[in-house]
């Protein structure tokens, strides 16, 4: 177990104004079996509302508008968290998890990642085979940012060879799909300062675990879970619309640090 | 006998009156949007008394297991624990929609408006040709019609006993009132580039709600708001939409929809607004889960099944497919994915090339396809020049469900102009008439 202070920071600048911004932002931890959000605070500019929500996955969401003309808009969310209380999560009935074991557009695979699922014999997703498969997804691609986008396959970067956290995690989903076994995207903090993370949990005996292929690490107690959902598409940290055409410059600074100190008295 | 000289003699001044009315249909034709009138033929199809309340048995009962089956899909998904349908029908349908999940709409009615499709067979047996969940257009005609009929002919109506149908627009407006969240209720139109804009402000004005287009709603909060052109600003507690799923919110669906009401999902998720259709019920219309929904009379209601389907046969079963490629000439095929009389094939009318890319791309993806017996259903007589010609017809029969699921006791009577066709789409180009349910 380990207490960890996050501070997740999201800033758009535009080079011309737009109004009529609407936003959906899903950066918003939710305390589980796993992780307990002792203290969260949230700040948004500009906005003319602010609403909470939770999607179909049950993940948190902030959401609303902005009216007026702006060129920058913000988001702050930090807090505490006490990480790594339990090694998983229990999950729902299997038929309710099980739309976790199909290919989405993102995680489809090709002949070359069917091929190389097939190789890895995946049976249940069982721990010691997880862990093999993150294993081989891990040494399959090299990490290199840039690389890839946003909108890279698994099949693409698997074939490219490199990649970052999302492709790692997309090509560990699609390797695990191509034998049935349900999984789901987490984005998230990690440990450190950077950007955002992404790693796979997996669905076994009415459990679900998490490994970060990126690292090669099973998940306990460094990773802080913004949300999870089929693939990255499901975990948008940010959706919007606005009017006005204008280019936007996306800056995402992550920090987190671990408290030495207890947990602050007042629980969120 | 029913007296329909005078009816008849009308023909032309009702057409007339409907265009000047603006009863159009929209079709779009390689890329380019045509709005034509939707020809009005004035004999009528009549359906007895006791064989429309054994149709809306047949009808009540299907809807009703149709609720169970989206409530149940989008939620606890026990039909599929047992077995009864295999996920991937579920999972890979583009009707299936994810962000629906978890989700139980106001007073757990799902599909408020159902247009099931009919044919009667040669063989007397009425058949369910597909159900259509989503946003199924129609009603409006026959109701307009039937007033236009009535003012040329006064006397047939007061002669024959025939059921009313110009209370469809209050039926709904009942459903649309049981299901409100609070507030008042709108009808929302894409704009008047949709096929059926003329239905939308039909029916808005008939029921007495606003005709809005999504520039008029906001949400704010965990609400939804109309602003009218006084400036007035109304909490919306319901709203009959005519545009589909994915253009709703462009923060849940697809982004680029310029249609949508950003976060009006949202809203609905926290049960602050009815949607009807509710969003996702595409999943229950499919043409693969189609061959499911006597299954589910069984599975969900623990009834035979009153009305059946054509006999529908699933290339991804074994067993089926072995059929489906040896009967192959006398099937039509379909493809799951298409809609409204596209990407349907006569076995029959395939040169040997085409039946032969056909039949690989149901080998490659067979979930993708069905195939049916052909029905040899009815010809009904419609007028072409000065005598009557026979042409195929189906009905669209609308049932809605609010308190109670209750069938509208008329329908909208399709034909194809084509002697040959047995496709009777409004957006291939047919026409349609008055459908005429016996009181007595």
């Amino acid at each position: 177990m380990k207490l960890l202070s996050f501070h997740y920071h999201l800033k758009f600048t535009m080079d011309a104004p737009v109004s009529a911004h609407h936003f959906t932002l899903r950066c918003i931890p939710v305390s589980d079996a796993r992780q307990r959000i002792v203290q969260l605070r949230h700040f948004v500019f500009p906005k003319d509302s602010l609403s909470r929500g939770r999607d179909q996955w049950g993940n948190a969401l902030l959401y609303g508008c902005c009216h007026g003309r702006h060129t920058c808009f913000e988001a702050n969310v930090c807090g505490q968290a006490a990480v790594g209380l339990s090694d998983g999560t229990s999950a729902k009935p299997f038929e309710q998890e099980r739309i976790f074991g199909f290919a989405t557009p993102l995680t489809e695979p090709d002949d070359a990642l069917r091929a190389f699922a097939e190789k890895l014999r995946i049976r249940s997703g069982a721990p010691e085979e997880a862990e093999a498969v993150m294993r081989a997804v891990h040494d399959a691609i090299s990490y290199q940012s840039g690389a890839t986008t946003v909108q890279t396959t698994a099949a693409e970067a698997f074939a490219m060879g490199r990649g970052v956290c999302q492709d790692y995690a997309h090509i560990m989903l699609a390797a695990l799909r191509a034998s049935g076994v349900p999984c789901r995207y987490v984005a998230g903090m990690l440990l450190g300062e950077g950007k955002s993370h992404a790693w796979v949990e997996v669905l076994h005996d009415g459990r679900w675990t998490a490994y970060d292929p990126t690292n090669c690490l099973v998940v306990s107690d460094e990773h802080i879970k913004l949300s999870h959902g089929r693939d990255a598409r499901d975990c948008a940290i940010n959706r919007g619309v606005f009017r006005g055409g204008a280019w936007q410059e996306t800056d995402i600074s992550v920090i987190v640090t671990e408290d030495e100190g207890s947990e602050e008295k007042q629980p969120w | 006998m029913v007296n329909l000289d005078k009816l008849l003699g009308s023909t032309d001044a009702i057409n007339g009156l409907l265009a000047r009315y603006g009863v159009k249909f929209g079709i779009y034709k390689n890329g380019e949007f045509k709005e034509q009138l939707f020809p009005y033929d004035p004999i009528p199809r009549i359906i007895e008394k006791e064989e429309f309340a054994y149709l809306e048995r047949g009808l009540k009962q299907r809807v009703t297991a149709l609720n169970l089956f989206l409530k149940d899909v989008y939620n606890k998904k026990q039909i599929i624990a047992d077995g009864v349908v295999p996920a991937d029908f579920v999972y890979a349908a583009s009707g299936y929609l994810a962000p629906c999940e978890g989700i139980v709409p106001p007073k757990e009615v799902y599909s408020h408006v159902s247009g099931i499709d009919l044919v009667l067979g040669k063989d007397g047996v009425w058949y369910i040709l597909e159900d259509n969940l989503r946003v199924p257009s129609g009603a409006s005609y026959p109701t307009i019609a039937r007033d236009l009929e009535r003012r040329c002919s006064p006397r047939t109506f007061h002669e024959t006993p025939i059921e009313d149908n110009r209370n469809y627009p209050q039926l709904l407006k009942h459903v649309c009132d049981y299901v409100n969240t609070g507030g008042i209720s709108v009808v929302l139109t894409p704009g008047r580039y949709n096929a059926a804009y003329f239905e939308h402000s039909y029916l808005a004005e008939r029921m007495g709600v606003p005709l809005v287009s999504s520039s008029d709603l906001e949400v704010e909060g965990d609400y939804l708001y109309f602003t009218g052109y006084a400036g007035r600003k109304e909490r919306v507690g319901a709203v009959y939409r005519r545009i589909s799923d994915e253009y709703m919110d462009p923060l849940t669906f697809n982004p680029e929809s310029l249609i949508g009401i950003p976060h009006i999902f949202d809203v609905y998720r926290k049960g602050n607004i009815a949607l009807l259709n509710t969003p996702g019920n595409g999943i229950a219309d499919d043409k693969g889960i189609y061959y499911f929904v006597p299954k589910m009379i069984k599975y969900y209601l623990d009834e035979e099944p009153i009305l059946c389907n054509a006999p529908t046969y699933l290339p991804f079963y074994e067993e089926d497919r072995k059929y489906v490629l040896d009967r192959f000439d006398t099937l039509v095929i379909k493809d799951v994915a298409e809609a409204g009389g596209y990407g349907v094939v006569f076995g029959s009318k395939l040169s040997a090339e085409q039946k032969e890319q056909l039949v690989g791309m149901i080998l490659a993806e067979p979930r993708r396809f069905i195939a049916q017996e052909v029905i040899d259903f009815c010809d009904i007589p419609i007028l072409e020049g000065d005598g009557q010609v026979e042409r195929k017809a189906d009905l669209r029969a609308f049932v809605l469900s609010g308190e109670e699921t209750v069938v509208w006791k008329s329908g909208l009577t399709r034909f194809s102009r084509n002697p040959d066709s047995f496709i009777v789409n409004s957006s291939q180009g047919g026409g349609f008439k008055d459908t005429w349910v016996l009181s007595q």
